[in-house]
């Protein structure tokens, strides 16, 4: 995604000049391209959808897979459109006889290598190379099977890495060091033995991964995946000495609706195609399927920004620890302790919203609906790979059960429903359940870049000057640069802020010190915030990202309330149960402490 | 209340400059004359070395054979791949013991007691294929023979 928006600068920039238009002929048509032009790109936007496996939109192609061969006129090689670049007066023929006889054949070898797994593959029916066997009308094998005796990886909790799946085209390794700069993974060995793996021979939980998930988004096959754990929901929803309640998160309800194929019937979507608020359909699918009540993570959106924007006006005020850095996004949490643990005391001590939420229905939800604590399991469905990672996190536990038992990404939630054959679509939509169903506008933009700050900087001013602030206030923090900083005079207050979207921003801003200019860092991990987080749905053109957002801005737009302590459930969950923001009850419930390592040893250790 | 959007500081992406940095291969082979092997400590101060990540470091690493990533193991098994092993079979054997032992050519099983390599002729051709662990030859070997042989010295544990 963050590859596309450079891409298209570039295009736009190069030789400071838009690129010259050239004229080239596809299959016998002319079309018009600019000069130096990814060819792949130039025939997929044309007409002509040349398969591909290894590219990704906007990095240079490697060649990787070739399966993305064409004929060039006069030359008697065929060539990988992904690294061909436009000429004038180019004539590429995407299926001559020869084409599709050296593209059958590569697609042949890929699968002989490959197992016959389908019918069980977590990917069935998402899976690009399974897409391309239909395409090609692949009926049969023409070489035989030959695994590589390769075991798989499953010791990540957010993420599992199959190798005999595995094409070894490397876009997740490339989206880790390229896009993320995490540099967690790379291609090892060699041959037959050749796979994808976290350096020195340690598992993927032991490495430099942060599990946001950005690589199981780019990869095309079932190799590697969102770690599954839709059976442990079944299991918990037939379990009668359980409670089940679910959570879901703000960006899950602008994106989920793609997995039908589409906005909701009932929920209408916006002009231009943004996603109306999908997230009545699911309240009324989790209850069909058992869930015994949903409630919103975004009612923990509100709370985080109640604590988080005091921790920032105090520190502020005492002028220690500064930047503070948010702390709702797990990988972000995840890379800081593993890449740079030295900036860890920057990170606020806010859970995320999720984890807030749990312990929220794990602490005082019982009481309320006089429900025995020990049954209530709390079941969030995230947007996120790192958030399975985070739950696991033991400073996340009470009473030897994660607060959160169980995490599902919005794929997963997808399947889920379909397994139970449940289209939420067609569903009336319910409202959340109370009282922790009530959010503000300012909970909903959590789920797009700049939200977390813009977010927090409503609360803050509020609070410094008495005032709710004029809509639209902040929004210079919205955007899809990688890195965008605002100053802000609230009174006599002045706070320097910048909005990260993306590791390898986050990355700079620490290496270069730069994070030092700023009193307040919000970073989300995913390129463009939770709305293309890890666990979304895949196949997201930023287009489509972008309308995401969009969705989510609608949302705030049409709530009453725009800052965080106007909820009144807020309001009164602080009178009843919290107190003040941070004072010791909201420590205990709603915040928490890091674990820095040295990530060079754990590596050395393996 | 004032909202300025302030210069994003764009300072160059300070995470790898390559140029001038020494070569990854270079700066491993001089551990690995120093060592014998590479001992994972040394493969990290080298990526740190040369800028890049340990993953890309360790992918060089464990591209090439002549890399070796464990210790020699306790036995070193040579399996010759002259032309008259060859003819008669090598590879298939080589194959045989690489699935055995649950390793490639120049590496060591996990348990330290094998390490794997190959050479160009033993000067046994009339008993080829052939194969010599610590010195001692074994003539002939069927593929079949391999779990007996490797028996032998894992039995002398
Ligand atoms: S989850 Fe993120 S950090 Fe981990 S390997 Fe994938 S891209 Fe890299
Ligand atoms: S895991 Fe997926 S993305 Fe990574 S190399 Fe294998 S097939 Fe490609
Ligand atoms: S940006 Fe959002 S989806 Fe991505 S890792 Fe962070 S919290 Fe998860
Ligand atoms: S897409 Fe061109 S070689 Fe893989
Ligand atoms: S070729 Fe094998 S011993 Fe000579």
């Amino acid at each position: 995604m963050q590859n596309e928006l450079k891409r298209n600068a570039t295009l736009q920039t190069q030789a400071g000049s838009p690129a010259e238009m050239v004229t080239i002929r596809v299959n016998g048509l002319p079309i018009q391209a600019p000069q130096g032009a990814n060819l792949l790109e130039v025939l997929q936007a044309s007409g002509f959808p040349v398969p591909s496996l290894c590219y990704l939109k906007g990095m240079p192609g490697i060649g990787a897979c070739r399966l993305c061969l064409v004929e060039l006129a006069g030359d008697h090689r065929l060539h990988a459109a992904c690294s061909t670049q436009v000429r004038e007066g180019m004539e590429v023929s995407t299926h001559s006889p020869r084409v599709m006889e050296a593209r059958r054949t590569v697609l042949q070898l890929l699968l002989a290598g490959h197992p016959n797994d389908c019918l069980f593959c977590q990917r069935s029916g998402d899976c690009d190379l399974q897409t391309l066997a239909v395409q090609y009308g692949v009926r049969h094998r023409d070489y035989e099977t030959v695994l590589r005796p390769l075991p798989p990886d499953r010791s990540s909790p957010a993420l599992a890495y199959d190798p005999q799946k595995c094409i070894l085209c490397q876009r997740c390794v490339r989206v880790c060091s390229e896009v993320q700069a995490v540099e967690a993974i790379g291609l090892v060995r060699r041959g037959m033995r050749m796979q994808v793996a976290p350096p020195l021979g340690v598992d993927w939980a032991t490495s430099g991964c942060v599990s946001c998930g950005q690589c199981s988004l780019a990869c095309p096959t079932g190799a590697l995946t969102e770690k599954d754990d839709v059976s442990r929901v079944w299991e918990a929803l037939q379990d009668p000495d359980r409670v089940v309640v679910a959570q879901i998160a703000p960006a899950v309800r602008v994106s989920a609706a793609e997995l039908w194929g589409g906005p909701a019937t009932n929920g209408t979507p916006g002009p231009n195609g943004v996603p109306g608020d999908f997230s009545g359909q699911l309240v009324s699918a989790l209850k069909a399927m058992g869930f015994h009540a949903v409630f919103d993570t975004q009612f923990a959106a509100d709370l985080t920004i109640m604590e988080e924007s005091r921790e920032l006006l105090q520190r502020l005020q005492r002028g220690e620890r500064l930047p503070l850095f948010t702390s709702c996004c797990p990988a972000w949490v995840r890379f800081l302790e593993r890449h740079f643990p030295d900036q860890v005391p920057h990170l606020s001590s806010c859970r995320s919203p999720q984890g807030m939420l749990s312990s929220v229905l794990r602490h005082i939800y019982p009481q309320v609906a006089g429900l025995d604590p020990e049954q209530v399991t709390v079941v969030s469905i995230m947007p996120c790979t790192a958030k399975k990672d985070e739950a696991s996190r033991p400073e996340l536990s009470s009473d030897g059960r994660p607060e959160t038992e169980i995490v599902l990404t919005t794929r997963e939630l997808g399947r889920m429903l379909r397994q139970a054959g449940i289209d939420p679509r067609a569903l009336p939509p319910q409202p959340f359940d109370d009282p922790l169903g009530e959010s503000t506008g300012a909970a909903a933009i959590f789920g797009a870049s700049g939200g977390v700050a813009e977010a927090a900087l409503r609360e803050a001013y509020s609070v410094v000057t008495g005032q709710i602030p004029p809509r639209p206030a902040f929004q210079a923090v919205r955007g899809w640069d990688d890195l965008r900083s605002v100053e802000i005079e609230m009174g006599n207050v002045t706070v320097r802020c910048a909005v990260v979207s993306g590791l390898k921003g986050a990355r700079r801003l620490l290496e270069t010190g730069a994070y030092r200019n700023y009193h307040f860092i919000e970073v989300m991990a995913c390129p463009g915030g939770c709305v293309d987080g890890g666990g979304q749905p895949r196949h997201a053109p930023l287009a489509r990202i972008q309308r995401r957002a969009a969705g989510l801005h609608a949302i705030d737009d049409e709530k009453p309330h725009y800052v965080s302590h106007q909820n009144p459930a807020i309001q009164r969950i602080y009178q009843e149960f919290l107190g003040e923001p941070g004072s010791a009850v909201a420590h205990r419930l709603l915040h928490t402490t890091y674990a820095p390592v040295d990530l060079d040893q754990l590596l050395a250790q393996g | 209340m004032k909202v300025l959007p302030l210069p994003v500081d764009s300072p160059h992406a300070a995470t790898h400059p390559s140029s001038d940095r020494p070569s990854i291969i270079i700066l491993l082979q001089e551990v690995q004359e120093k060592h014998g092997y590479l001992p994972r400590q040394e493969v990290i101060r080298c990526a740190h070395e040369a800028g890049i990540s340990v993953a890309q470091a360790y992918g060089v690493a464990s591209f090439y054979n002549f890399f070796k990533l464990a210790p020699p193991g306790k036995h070193t098994i040579r399996v010759c791949l002259g032309t008259a092993c060859h003819v008669q079979g090598a590879q298939g054997l080589l194959q045989q013991l690489q699935s055995e032992l649950g390793i490639e050519t120049g590496e060591t099983t996990p348990d330290g007691l094998f390490s794997l390599e190959t050479v160009a002729c033993l000067g046994a051709c009339s008993m080829s294929p052939a194969l010599v662990i610590d010195g001692e030859v074994f003539g002939r070997v069927n593929p079949r023979q391999v779990p007996r042989i490797l028996g032998r010295y894992r039995r002398r544990e």
